[in-house]
């Protein structure tokens, strides 16, 4: 079957300002992002015929279009689970199918996220868990991460090196939330505990911002105003007993079934492997995911993510396999992953804030412990 | 240590009626295929693994071991401010299913991953009552 996806490629991204404050509405971020996405790109926005965009997100391709004064978008689609990579990947089918021809996928998130539950009531799902206290993701997490700490023996300080370098990384990002605040590992295990095992630097901060990519055929993209970047693939896939995070009925909970899937496929349809990434991105919503996107991708071996990330050198700049170099979003932004995107976007051009010297290939991993998406990007 | 409500109240819908039903008088149903066997949990209309959609209600022994497990600090919501900290369980029953509850007689800080538990329940609203666990060792 051809890899129909390989015919695109992102040819410009935008992303506002990230901080930890709400100073504005979702849709004037997603306009100012998806406004910079189509400049860099060298477009007019009057070129943009479609638009994509996350069931997550309450920003809706009308709103978006209303700013625009867009009347004939002739492609749209949201995506499902927090998955920007599905976002930006179901752009490119409509590119590749010829049913749009520069199509914008974006993500907004407003740093206004209310005060928690309030429903006095829940049925279906949540039913199960709520009523007991489970009520927010560290605790859906948590759960996974103390049964992982359990089977291989792991230290917790373990999950403190995956946010000290996101965090390393974001401090050296001016766009990042958190430029210019690096923690430690004696930082990290002096956080207060949110939920055992997982303390408040294992949990994403909230953030304001938003983040856009344009995606054009390879052929568009040539004249254009910055080399473009390729979608070399593009995977989609879902595990067994999937709910949002809990997934407790898997016959294993703490491996992330779909990414084992995905891996599969993606490896296969781009005849990559880990050792040919040199930009690796991973969902940081919590940091015990990033050992097992780690593991599940290959890049380390089943219960040896832990080891693997010792000392955070491995997966920092200069390491064996850079990790979410413009912070993720635990150092950068909480933009569900379509701000990493941005950021190997511009690794792969070779203008990222922190970049790898000569980045050729870079892998993408959105939504975890959910039906979940990656990309495969490289240079054209 | 909780055999408190943490949270909104369960309200049935129409595939785990009967879970609900049955917590309410004290008794743990789980829903099994008729076809093959298999337990379903949580409950839906088809069983994933011979796609029957003839399903049955079952009491389960109500005994099963501690999965994996959370203690939690933050209270999440003001309601929880002097709940935490509480645990909360993840419960592998005997017959399978596993099932996300609280222990209502081991304190926080002796909860561990193997420890043998056994359902009982708590009426948290006219009603309305929650499967907990108790200490089964």
């Amino acid at each position: 079957m051809d890899n129909l996806i390989a015919n695109t490629a992102i040819v410009g991204v935008g992303s506002t300002s990230f901080t930890h404050q709400a100073t504005r509405g979702r849709l004037a971020l997603a306009v100012e992002a998806i406004a910079k996405a189509i400049d860099d790109a060298g477009l007019q926005p009057d070129d943009i015929d479609g638009l994509t965009s996350h069931v997550f997100d309450p920003t809706t391709e009308r709103e978006v279009l209303n700013c625009f004064g867009w009347r004939n978008l002739r492609y749209f689609a949201e995506t499902a689970y927090g998955n920007s990579a599905a976002t930006v990947g179901v752009a490119a089918m409509g590119v590749a199918t010829g049913q749009a021809r520069y199509a914008v996928a974006f993500r907004s998130i407003s740093g206004r996220y209310g005060d928690g539950p309030r429903a006095e009531q829940v049925r279906g799902e949540y039913a199960f868990y709520a009523p007991f206290g489970m009520r927010v993701p560290a605790h859906w997490i948590a759960v996974i991460a103390q049964r992982y700490l359990h089977v291989y023996g792991a230290d917790p300080r373990a999950f403190g090196w995956v946010s000290v370098v996101c965090r390393k990384h974001g401090a050296t990002n001016p766009g990042a939330a958190n430029y210019g605040r690096p923690i430690t590992l004696e930082d990290h295990q002096a956080s207060r505990m949110i939920a055992d095992p997982l303390r408040l630097f294992d949990c994403t901060p909230n953030t304001e911002g938003a983040s856009a990519v344009v995606v054009a055929s390879r052929e568009d993209a040539r004249d254009l105003r910055h080399p473009p970047v390729r979608i070399l693939g593009f995977a989609q896939g879902s595990g067994a007993e999937t709910e949002n995070n809990t997934n407790y009925n898997r016959p294993d909970i703490i491996s992330i079934e779909e990414t084992h899937f995905m891996r599969q496929e993606m490896y296969e349809k781009t005849g990559l492997g880990p050792k040919d990434v040199d930009v690796l991105q991973i969902y940081d919503h919590f940091t015990p995911l990033v050992l097992m996107g780690l593991e599940g991708w290959g890049f380390c071996g089943i219960g040896e993510g832990a080891a693997f990330v010792e000392g955070g050198e491995r997966i920092s700049i200069g390491g064996e396999i850079p990790l979410n170099t413009s912070g993720g979003h635990l150092g950068e932004a909480y933009v569900q992953t379509m701000n990493h995107i941005v950021d190997s976007v511009r690794q792969l051009r070779g203008t990222a804030p922190n970049q790898v010297p000569n980045a050729e290939v870079s892998l993408v991993v959105s939504g975890v412990n959910l039906p979940g998406s990656a990309l495969m990007l490289g240079r054209e | 240590m909780s055999g408190d409500l943490l949270g909104p109240i369960p309200v049935a819908d129409f595939d785990d009626r009967e879970y609900w039903a049955g917590c309410a008088r004290g008794e743990l149903m789980l829903q099994r295929c008729v076809d093959c066997l298999a337990f379903l949990h949580p409950p839906r209309p088809m069983c994933p693994k011979c796609r029957s959609m003839r399903a049955e209600w079952v009491a389960s022994k109500g005994t099963g071991e501690v999965h994996s497990y959370t203690v939690v600090h933050h209270p999440s919501a003001p309601a929880l401010r002097e709940a935490v900290p509480y645990g909360i369980v993840l419960v592998e029953m005997d017959e399978g299913p596993r099932i996300i509850s609280n222990m209502v007689d081991v304190p926080p800080e002796e909860l561990r991953i193997g420890m043998r538990v056994r359902v009982t329940f708590r009426e948290v609203a006219p009603g309305v009552s929650l499967p907990k666990f108790e200490r089964a060792e």
